[in-house]
Order: C-alpha cells, then sequence, then structure tokens
C-alpha cells in the first residue's frame, strides 16, 4: 500500500500551481458567452413565438376565409349592371374607367337601378385602353339621350336595342364599329354580344358565391401597366396585377357572363338570374370592339363551364371572380376592467336594533346553530356596506352581425369586493349537525367566525364571480379614428367562492356562511368604449355598469342584495381589422 | 469574495461579472488544465472550453459546496474530455500497457519546486498522466477513475502504481542530480 504522503506532498504542491493565461482565453470566452446569450434568447423567443405564430397563422387563416373574395381581371372594359347602387369612387374617380357621366347617370337614380357603364377599351390597343379607361366621349355619350341605356346592361335578356347604341357610343371613341360586330347568335338571344373577326376572348368562369376564385388567365391587353386602380364604390380595378378588389357587393355576388370580342357570345339557357350585380370584362378584338355588358347572359351564365365564343378566340382570357359580400367571422379578444362595486340593500342600513341578539340556539332549524353563545352587546352598530374595488377579466368572442352591430359571448372572473366595519370576532360556530357532536369528533368540521357588530375593524368582502355574458355591440359613428361602441347585454354568473360576512338581523352578528348567498346570478351590463387607435392591436375602452338582477341576499330581515358594479371597461382585439 | 452575488450577476449576464469570476479562477484552473495536457497552447484550449461549460452551466450550481470545486471539476472533465478527444491523446489513453513500468514503493521527499514537479508529471505518458492527476491531485478513487476514462478500476490501480513508480523514479534522479551539482535531464 503506498504511503498517502507522497500524495498528499504533491497535493499541495500541484494546488499552488498557477499560470497566467494569455489574453486570447478571455477573449475567446467571451465572445461564446455572447453567442450562448444570443441563443438563448433565439431560443427563448422561438419557445413563445412558436405557438404565437401558430395561433396567429390559424387566425389569419380563419379571417382570410372569411374575407371577401377578390377578383382577378383582364379585360379593358367592364359593365355594371342596373341595380347595383355604385358610389362615385373618392379618389380614384379621374382615372377610373367609370365615366363622370355614367357615375352622374348612377347617383341620378340609384333606386332605379341606373346602369352604369365602365367604358371599352381595345385590347389591341394599349393607347386605346386608356382612352377608353379615361372614357372622353363613349360615355358621355353614351350619358345623353338614347345612347345612355344604350351603353349599359340590362338586366333583362330582352333589351337587344341596346346593342347598336351602345356599340356607338363605345366606338365614337375611336372607330366606327363594325358592321358585322353586332350580330347576336341567333340562339343565344344575346343583345350585346359583340361580333366577328374577334382576335380575343375573355372567358369568364361564372361561379356561385361561396366558390372560390377562378383562375385568371389574363388578358395581356387589357388594362395598362400604369392605369391607375379603378374604384367605383365598393369596387375597384387594380391594373398592376389585374385584379379586381371588391369590398362588397351588397347585392349578393357577381356571376359574370362571357363576352367575346369575336362573333358569338353564348350562355346557358337554364337558370334564373340570383343575383342583381355582374361585371364582365371583354376585350376587343380587332382593335375597337367595345365592351359591353349582357346582364342576360351573365345571369344566364351560371354554371361554372367557360362559353367559348368562336374557335379563334382561344388566345386571351380573363377570368372574372366572383364578388361576393363580406362575412367576418368571429373575432377573439381579450377583455378586463376595474371599478368599484357595492351591494344595494334596502332595510339593512343604518338599521338600529335594539333587540336583535338572541339565544342563537333558538334558530330555525334552516339555519346555522351558534355553538358558542356570544355575549349580547349592549348597544349595536350596523355598519352599513360601503363600495369596495373591483375587478375582473376574461376573453370574448365577438361576431360581426352588420356593419355597425355585432354579438359577443365571454368568459370573465370578477372579483367585487365590499367593505363593512364589525365588531370583535366572538368565537367560530359550526353548521347544526357539527354540534351534536362531541368536540373531539367535530375537529374536523368546517367552523366559521362571527363578529359583533360595531365599529371596531373594517372587513372587506370578498366575491369571486365566474360569469358567462353575452352582449350585443352597436358601433354608434363611422368615424376610424374614434369609433364609439356601445355594450349591452345580459350575463349569468356563479359565485365561486367569498369571504363575505353577512348581518343576521335576528341573532345581530354578522357571520360568514357562504350557503347565505344566492350563487347564481343574473346581471345586465353595459358599456359605452371609444375605438383608440393603438398600432396593431384594437383597443376599445369606456365606462361601463353591471347591476345585478338576482339579489345576492335575500332573507326576511336584510332584503334583497343586488350587487352593482361600475367601473373602466377595456377590451383588447388582436390585431387589426 | 461573495461567490452567491457573483454567480447571480453572472447569471444576469453582467459581463464584469463574469469577467470577474473568469479572473478569480482562471490561474488556479490554468495550472489545473497544464497538468493534464502537453503544452501550454492545449492547457489554454482546455481552460477556455472549461470556462465557457461554467458559464453555460452556471445555472446549475446549487451553491451547496464551493464555487471553486465546482469549477475545478468542471476543468478536469474538460480536461479529460480534451484528452479523449484529442489525437495526439487518444493512443496513450487506450492503457494497452505495451511498455510496463516497474511499480515502486519508494515514499521520496520531494524537493522539487511545484513547477518542477508538474513538469515532471506533464513529461509522464497521457494515460499515466491523467490517473496520475485524478488519483493523486484531485483525489478520485480507482473507481471513479474507471468511470471517468472507460476502464477498469483494476487497470487503473495498476496505471497509478506504475505511474507513481517512474514518477518517484524521475524525482530521485532529480534529487540525486542535485546533490551531486549537476544539471538535471529530463527522462
Amino acid at each position: 500500500m503506498h504511503d498517502p504522503k507522497f500524495e498528499k506532498e504533491v497535493q499541495q504542491k500541484m494546488t499552488e500551481l498557477e499560470f497566467s493565461p494569455s489574453e486570447s482565453v478571455w477573449a475567446n470566452v467571451e465572445k461564446e458567452i455572447n453567442q450562448l446569450h444570443t441563443r438563448r434568447s433565439f431560443s427563448f423567443f422561438w419557445r413563445l413565438a412558436l405557438p404565437a405564430l401558430l395561433l396567429l397563422a390559424g387566425g389569419g387563416y380563419y379571417f382570410l376565409r372569411s374575407k371577401p373574395a377578390t377578383g382577378t381581371i383582364a379585360p379593358s372594359a367592364m359593365a355594371r349592371v342596373p341595380g347595383t347602387s355604385v358610389t362615385p369612387p373618392p379618389s380614384a374617380a379621374p382615372a377610373s374607367a367609370l365615366t363622370p357621366a355614367s357615375a352622374a347617370s348612377a347617383s341620378a337614380a340609384p333606386s332605379s337601378a341606373t346602369p352604369v357603364s365602365i367604358t371599352p377599351s381595345s385590347a389591341t390597343s394599349e393607347s386605346a385602353t386608356s382612352e377608353s379607361a379615361t372614357s372622353e366621349s363613349a360615355t358621355s355619350q353614351s350619358a345623353t339621350s338614347e345612347s345612355a341605356p344604350a351603353s349599359v346592361a340590362r338586366a333583362s335578356a330582352t333589351t337587344a336595342p341596346a346593342t347598336p347604341a351602345s356599340t356607338k357610343a363605345a366606338s365614337s371613341n375611336s372607330s366606327k364599329p363594325d358592321a358585322g360586330a353586332n350580330t347576336f347568335p341567333a340562339h343565344s338571344q344575346d343583345p350585346f354580344a359583340t361580333a366577328s373577326n374577334a382576335h380575343r376572348t375573355n372567358r369568364i368562369k361564372t361561379q356561385s358565391p361561396g366558390q372560390s376564385a377562378t383562375r385568371v388567365q389574363s388578358n395581356a391587353a387589357a388594362i395598362r401597366s400604369d392605369d391607375p386602380a379603378i374604384a367605383s364604390g365598393d369596387l375597384a380595378i387594380t391594373s398592376d396585377n389585374r385584379t379586381i378588389t371588391s369590398g362588397s357587393i351588397k347585392s349578393g355576388s357577381v356571376t359574370s357572363g362571357s363576352v367575346t370580342s369575336g362573333s358569338v357570345t353564348t350562355g346557358s339557357t337554364t337558370g334564373e338570374p340570383t343575383t342583381k350585380d355582374h361585371m364582365v370584362a371583354s376585350t376587343t378584338g380587332a382593335g375597337k370592339q367595345p365592351f359591353r355588358f349582357n346582364p342576360a347572359l351573365a345571369s344566364l351564365n351560371s354554371s361554372t363551364t367557360p362559353i367559348h365564343a368562336s374557335k379563334l378566340a382561344t388566345k386571351n382570357t380573363a377570368t372574372i371572380k366572383t364578388l361576393q359580400s363580406p362575412r367576418r367571422g368571429w373575432e377573439a379578444a381579450f377583455a378586463g376592467g376595474i371599478g368599484v362595486s357595492s351591494l344595494h340593500q334596502s332595510q339593512i342600513s343604518n338599521v338600529a336594533l335594539n333587540n336583535a341578539v338572541a339565544s342563537f340556539n333558538s334558530r330555525d332549524s334552516a339555519s346555522n346553530t351558534v355553538t358558542y353563545a356570544a355575549a349580547r352587546p349592549s348597544k349595536q352598530y350596523v355598519s352599513t356596506v360601503k363600495p369596495g374595488i373591483s375587478f375582473w377579466a376574461g376573453v370574448l368572442a365577438n361576431k360581426p352581425l352588420s356593419d355597425r352591430w355585432s354579438l359577443s359571448l365571454g368568459l370573465n372572473l370578477y372579483y367585487y369586493s365590499t367593505r363593512v366595519r364589525i365588531g370583535e370576532q366572538v368565537n367560530y360556530y359550526t353548521p347544526s349537525t357539527g354540534t351534536l357532536l362531541a368536540s373531539s369528533a367535530v375537529a374536523p368540521i368546517q367552523s366559521y367566525p362571527y363578529y359583533n357588530t360595531g365599529n371596531e375593524q373594517a372587513y372587506t368582502n370578498r366575491y369571486y364571480f365566474l360569469e358567462l355574458p353575452v352582449a350585443a355591440e352597436w358601433k354608434i359613428n363611422r368615424s376610424h379614428l374614434l369609433p364609439l361602441f356601445w355594450d349591452g347585454g345580459v350575463s349569468v354568473s356563479y359565485l365561486m367562492g367569498s369571504s363575505a360576512v353577512y348581518y343576521n338581523t335576528k341573532s345581530g352578528v354578522y357571520f360568514k356562511d357562504g350557503g347565505v348567498a344566492n350563487h347564481t346570478q343574473v346581471n345586465i351590463s353595459t358599456a359605452l368604449m371609444v375605438g383608440l387607435p393603438v398600432r396593431g392591436l384594437r383597443v376599445q375602452v369606456g365606462p361601463q355598469v353591471q347591476y345585478g338582477l338576482t339579489p345576492l341576499l335575500n332573507t326576511e330581515l336584510s332584503g334583497p342584495q343586488h350587487i352593482f358594479y361600475g367601473g373602466l371597461r377595456l377590451v383588447v382585439y388582436p390585431g387589426k381589422k | 469574495m461573495d461567490y452567491h452575488q457573483l454567480v447571480k450577476d453572472c447569471l444576469r449576464g453582467e459581463t464584469a461579472a463574469q469577467k470577474q469570476l473568469y479572473e478569480h479562477f482562471a490561474g488556479s484552473m490554468l495550472g489545473v488544465c497544464y497538468r493534464y495536457t502537453k503544452s501550454m497552447v492545449d492547457a489554454e484550449d482546455v481552460l477556455q472550453e472549461g470556462f465557457i461549460m461554467v458559464f453555460k452551466n452556471l445555472h446549475q450550481f446549487s451553491f451547496s459546496g464551493e464555487l471553486g470545486g465546482w469549477v475545478r471539476r468542471i476543468m478536469v472533465n474538460t480536461a479529460i474530455n480534451y484528452l479523449k478527444k484529442n489525437s495526439r491523446y487518444q493512443t496513450e489513453l487506450l492503457f494497452t500497457e505495451t511498455v510496463l513500468h516497474p511499480v515502486s514503493d519508494d515514499d521520496p521527499e520531494i524537493a522539487l519546486s511545484t513547477k518542477e514537479l508538474a513538469e515532471m508529471i506533464r513529461q509522464l505518458p497521457p494515460g499515466y498522466q491523467a490517473i496520475f492527476n485524478l488519483h493523486a491531485v484531485e483525489g478520485y478513487t480507482h473507481v471513479e477513475i474507471g468511470k471517468i476514462l472507460g476502464i477498469k478500476e483494476g487497470t487503473s490501480r495498476s496505471q497509478y502504481a506504475r505511474a507513481r513508480a517512474l514518477l518517484i523514479s524521475w524525482i530521485n534522479k532529480y534529487s540525486a542530480a542535485n546533490k551531486n551539482e549537476t544539471n538535471y535531464a529530463r527522462p
């Protein structure tokens, strides 16, 4: 066996061994630490961000699905059918294909479904397209006298006479219309179908409302790339990507027909028009064929099968997407509030009791039995219930019902409190079943303290409620900066816990007993809120009041006591809308 | 030094505290690393890796023991791992015992300075060096050494005996040489 003396000596000497490391060691260590810190931060970030991203993605997908559909178009012109209430574009009017004349006609008789024309343009000529987009002459003609209805598509399929005028109006922009261009196929009864020598066809798929977007094959010359957006009311054309973005067309979705610049445009003869708004895009062939909207065809063309105007018209096709009325789904939000709460009591306040205290054991069997009788106070002071701090938090789901109305459901946790002045704690009492047993046997039985009346200490009654509110929200104004909202509704809440003391006028003491209170409450609530411009969020804040319709306490002696809450309400919707 | 506060500051990411902890232990820990390696460059590599491990795992320090001992244990483990990974040391750590050194029960007086003794330890073959350091200096048992190095306890024991004998022989030679006032020639 080795002598540990050698090892001890070696150990002692080696503990004294020290060197000075070079500076590079710390530099490398520090660098590594910083990288480690960055990695940890990144890891921590992703640990939080990943679930958030998943939630956002899910939410985004949900909202996108409920978002109004956007359409894509590559025509040089389009028209809207009667029945569409078109408001003049706020900003893009000069560049819009919607001419002043047509806009005027639209505004002149909006209720009578005044046709609105969006001027035609040539599919083969960029300049023609731009000219037609500005629609100097064509629609000005169409706005006057007999050409006005001609340039406009009508809902009826029997409006064939409009075609020549329409053609005239359109061709006045550039050239005379081809004489053969306005011949309609006999079988189609299409008054607006343009005719021969078509080189291009816009194939328009018809969609029923709710269908997804159809694929677009754009017409290359349809809209100049520098054309500004065409906005007409809720309708806009973005020329860059040749899409039509629809905010909403109130009368429903758009079904589109097929308009060809060639010889024939046919539509299905089956089916009835189901929508009022139709939008058809067209490019003209050999240069100057005007675009016309054919509502009859559009309405008849309810199948999704594209209709080819001619065999030649296969190169350039355009598909317009169905414009659907907007639908918004449920939105989740966080809600909370802080304020004061109180109990409305009608009979307890300021009651002076001179003969209230009695033998507690003489109480009826339904009530609790006091095992240790309190000393009877000579003079009793019954405190009024004063308001206390209250707050709540929860989540809500909001479903827009219309532009201004929405419905919200929620789940909230409420904390109410009130304050009372009470006397000294006297002793504990147990439920009546426990008092019959020996003291050792009742040890596990829950005991409650009770308090004399008096002004010796302040006591805070606390109530914890779980609440399920249902409310309607009304947007009072249409301001985007500071929108006002009124919220009103009812809620059902359940008392989950309480530390409150209740005054028993018969016994003259304050006591704790969760069984005294009415656990299920029905409340009404109202709030006036203002939407605040917070970046990335939609925040609503404002005053709120809530009143319990169901009395929290309703004894013969104390009378009904209702919970009242008043405070500030805050609702935060993640994400902009 | 208030290690408790120092560790907390380090965990908060305060660079000054981290540097303070490094400077406090770097010298002695470089001595530890120096004993396990064959060059100062390797020792500094081990020191660097060891301190990175220290800061990486500082949140695991439970304050139940001494911070110095905890850091030292990390350095030793890092050094052993370094030896295992580094090709220069791998063959020597196989403990094939192709060359067997005689066992000696001598118990010489160590009339060497700390650095001279450390230099002698570093001249041991890496297998001997590691086991000698682990057992004689760090105080690990042969069972623990066997687990650390992945060898049998008996192997560790025999390797240590031979390392010890070799080192003692060198010490004796060095002492004799010093007595004869001759220059010490390294083995």
